[in-house]
């Protein structure tokens, strides 16, 4: 069981097609997966919204992800490389990144888990799709991992401060 | 598409009643299932590379299981190990854990660990879980 169930955990998913983020968020309601859900629409705003720079220099507005989604075709800069990123930087590699994406492409899989990616899950491209992935996603991820522990939040807060 | 004829798991545990636990879960969560299991990394590493010289899946088993009983700097550098060979990292593995601090948890995600998960006492809430990985590992999100 996850030690954190109690609290709500903060989800973000990078997408850029605001349609997308709005049936994310319904299909979420209606798994009963309640979390702090923020949507940001590309690559650089995920960078930035992690190190609260540009539109996110607010803590309360941004809070560190205890869960990424994230898609591999976003525009400015593309998932694959937020995966990279996100998977060779010592503050944030830890946080779990689930591809959800509609790609059935083999290599796609291949590359997401070289590059680290936690899981790499396959949507069918309807709500009901969607639904049944963000079902699977709250069993497994919310109700059988245990996520990565949160204190490290306050820590980096701290560095920013010295 | 999909054209490996059954899912494949490779445990690694150095208890034997878990190890066989574990297995009989697996193989009850679904029938095909391949399941490997092993008592020492050399033998798990030895499957592994096997298997990915076979060319199976662009890596080779589908799934690793890091039992409870194994010390933790040996898992460490175990995820490390598989984590760094370019023929090995592909592969999904699962890091079972009794109640350990933050940071040990921390530190199986930084090193690669795709899942942690903490392991039950009880058997049945275990066989749960495991059913519950299974059917997320080899469900028809994955390929």
């Amino acid at each position: 069981m996850n030690h954190r169930t109690v609290n709500r955990i903060v989800l973000v998913m990078v997408d850029d097609d605001e349609d997308d983020c709005l049936l994310v968020e319904a299909a979420l309601y209606e798994a009963y997966l309640k979390c702090d859900f923020h949507c940001v629409k590309d690559g650089l705003d995920m960078l930035d919204y992690l190190n609260r720079r540009g539109s996110f220099t607010e803590p309360d507005s941004s809070p560190r992800p205890d869960l990424i989604l994230l898609d591999l075709n976003l525009p400015a800069m593309s998932g694959r490389e937020v995966l990279q990123k996100l998977k060779t930087d010592q503050r944030f590699r830890s946080i779990p990144i689930i591809v959800l994406t509609t790609s059935i492409n083999e290599e796609d899989i291949a590359f997401s888990y070289d590059m680290g990616a936690n899981t790499y899950i396959i949507k069918e491209p309807s709500f009901a799709g969607l639904l049944s992935a963000i079902k699977v996603v709250k069993e497994y991820w919310l109700e059988t991992a245990t996520l990565p522990p949160r204190e490290e939040f306050a820590s980096r807060k701290k560095d920013r401060e010295n | 598409m999909n054209t490996k004829p059954s899912p494949a798991v490779a445990i690694l545990d150095e208890d034997g009643d878990d190890r066989l636990l574990l297995q009989q879960a697996f193989e009850l969560c679904r029938q095909d299932i391949e399941v490997h299991s092993f008592e020492v990394s050399e033998g798990l590493l030895g499957y592994l590379h096997e298997q990915a010289g076979h060319g199976k899946h662009g890596g080779a088993a589908d799934l690793v299981i890091l039992g409870l009983h194994l010390p933790w700097e040996f898992t460490f550098d175990l995820i490390a190990t598989i984590k760094s060979d370019p023929g090995l990292r592909q592969i999904p593995i699962i890091v079972l854990i009794g109640l350990v601090p933050d940071a040990l948890i921390k530190r199986f995600y930084d090193l690669g660990a795709n899942t942690v998960i903490t392991r039950p006492v009880l058997w049945d809430e275990l066989l749960s879980v495991l059913k519950k990985t299974c059917d997320y590992w080899f469900g028809p999100l994955h390929m």
